[in-house]
């Protein structure tokens, strides 16, 4: 075991290249939010950004941005039952991925 | 001791720097590779010395192969057909789970990754790493010295023998993670009970290593038929004894399954390597539903099937009927 000195610095590593990634991630939401604008949320293609939310979901907590992990795994949920069929609200729907977006620059800021 | 060899796979570069810091750089003793995605795993494995790795870290959700599939492919290696695989998957993943393990994982990650926890499951793995490389210093001592391979009654009845290739059968450490996993994420409502060889001390007395272990497999074969409808995990514990898990919301009646895997044994026309048959009979113990049974009350409650079928088959052995079995089967 290392001393939590070095944990610390290890985790400040990652979370610097965890920040560098969060451009390519709002790109993405926010080209998804823009489709179910503009189209609806049937038949939108959302893999794409449920993938980089399912990255970050992954990641974000463990290195000190439990909101934003916590955003992204709930968009993360909805964007699933969109895939399977299921019925989503697509206001509803945008409006969570416009919170987990600001929680992105935030967490950038 | 050696530095534990982890071939991490994920798709996220920033997971795999997560786990070189908490990993390598905090826990220690361990060296890692990576690789971000099935296909370059696939790639590394083939293009390393036989055995590099001690044991794998498998995300699940990949795209194009998931960590499952590639879990699976990894067991179909001669050489990794027993290195632990850890599932990386995210919290409450039931289904993925069950398919994990019945693709061979050994136990399993949550993400987000907590240091204590992944500590806990770090250091089980570096167990399990121990005990595999003193097992092979024991058969490379072996055949150094010309004995005979290890035999079957070296290990004795009681210890698992390892089935393969029969769908939802695990090994018995890997179902016991798999239920304490189920109980730490309140994934509830699993059914566990277990089914016995009657007669078992008896067969195994009578038997070559090779047909008890055919007997074994012949019985685990004719339970996992039992389940073809169901998703179940089963495991041989030694001792003639399989523990099964069914977490898909159905409640079998022990006994009546018992009785349905028994005419399957009897279908299958079981017989000794000189021609002797021998008619394999399975009881039953009592289901225990895992509702609410948390942390390690969840092993207690796998424990409690196991003696709950020992009590059973005690009671058949000594009854009129388990005689009048004996006598059929001798």
């Amino acid at each position: 075991m290392s001393d939590p000195a070095t944990l610390q610095a290890g985790l400040r590593r990652v979370r610097e290249t965890f920040v560098g990634r969060l451009p390519e991630c709002e790109a993405a939401v926010l080209e998804l939010v823009r489709e179910i604008r503009a189209h609806g949320a049937r038949g939108v293609s959302a893999d794409r950004a449920r993938g980089h939310l399912h990255r970050i979901a992954g990641t974000a907590p463990t290195l000190g941005f439990a909101d934003l992990g916590h955003s992204a795994r709930i968009g993360e949920d909805e964007l699933l039952r969109l895939r399977r069929g299921e019925p989503v609200d697509a206001d509803a729907l945008t409006g969570l991925l416009e919170e987990t977006l600001d929680r992105m620059r935030r967490a950038r800021a | 001791m050696e530095a534990v060899r982890i071939l991490a796979v994920d798709d996220d570069p920033v997971a795999l720097d997560l786990l070189q810091v908490l990993v390598v750089e905090q826990i220690g003793g361990h060296e890692l590779t990576r690789a971000e995605n099935p296909v370059d795993a696939l790639e590394i494995i083939r293009t390393s010395p036989e055995g590099r790795f001690d044991c794998f870290l498998l995300d699940i959700d990949m795209p194009e192969m998931s960590g499952i599939e590639l879990c699976d492919l990894i067991r179909s290696i001669p050489d990794y057909r027993e290195t632990p695989i850890l599932m990386v998957t995210r919290v409450g993943e039931k289904d993925a789970i069950h398919e994990a393990f019945k693709a061979g994982a050994t136990d399993y990650l949550n993400k987000p990754f907590e240091l204590s926890e992944l500590t806990g499951r770090i250091n089980i793995l570096d167990r399990l790493v121990k005990a595999a490389r003193s097992r092979t210093d024991k058969i490379f001592a072996a055949k150094s010295l010309r004995k005979s391979p290890a035999r079957l009654e070296d290990h004795g009845l009681h210890l698992p023998i390892p089935i393969e290739d029969i769908p939802g059968v695990v090994t018995y450490g890997s179902l016991e993670n798999y239920v304490a996993q189920l109980s730490r994420n309140s994934l509830f409502g699993s059914t566990v009970f277990a089914l016995k060889i009657l007669d078992v001390e008896r067969i195994f007395s009578e038997s070559t290593p090779f047909e008890f272990s055919c007997f074994v497999t012949d019985a685990a074969e004719a339970i996992s038929d039992g389940f073809v409808d169901h998703g179940a995990l089963i495991a041989y514990s030694g001792n003639g004894t399989f523990a099964c898990v069914v977490d898909d919301g159905w409640r079998p009646d022990p006994q009546e399954f018992a009785e349905r895997v028994n005419l399957a044994l009897k279908s299958m026309d079981l017989h000794f390597n000189d021609g002797r048959p021998i008619e394999l009979s399975l009881c039953a113990g009592r289901s225990i539903r895992l509702l609410s049974r948390a942390g390690t009350r969840a092993i207690d409650a796998l424990c409690a099937t196991h003696e709950s079928v020992e009590d059973v088959c005690r009671q058949i052995e000594y009854s009129p009927l388990g005689a009048c079995l004996a006598k059929h089967t001798a």
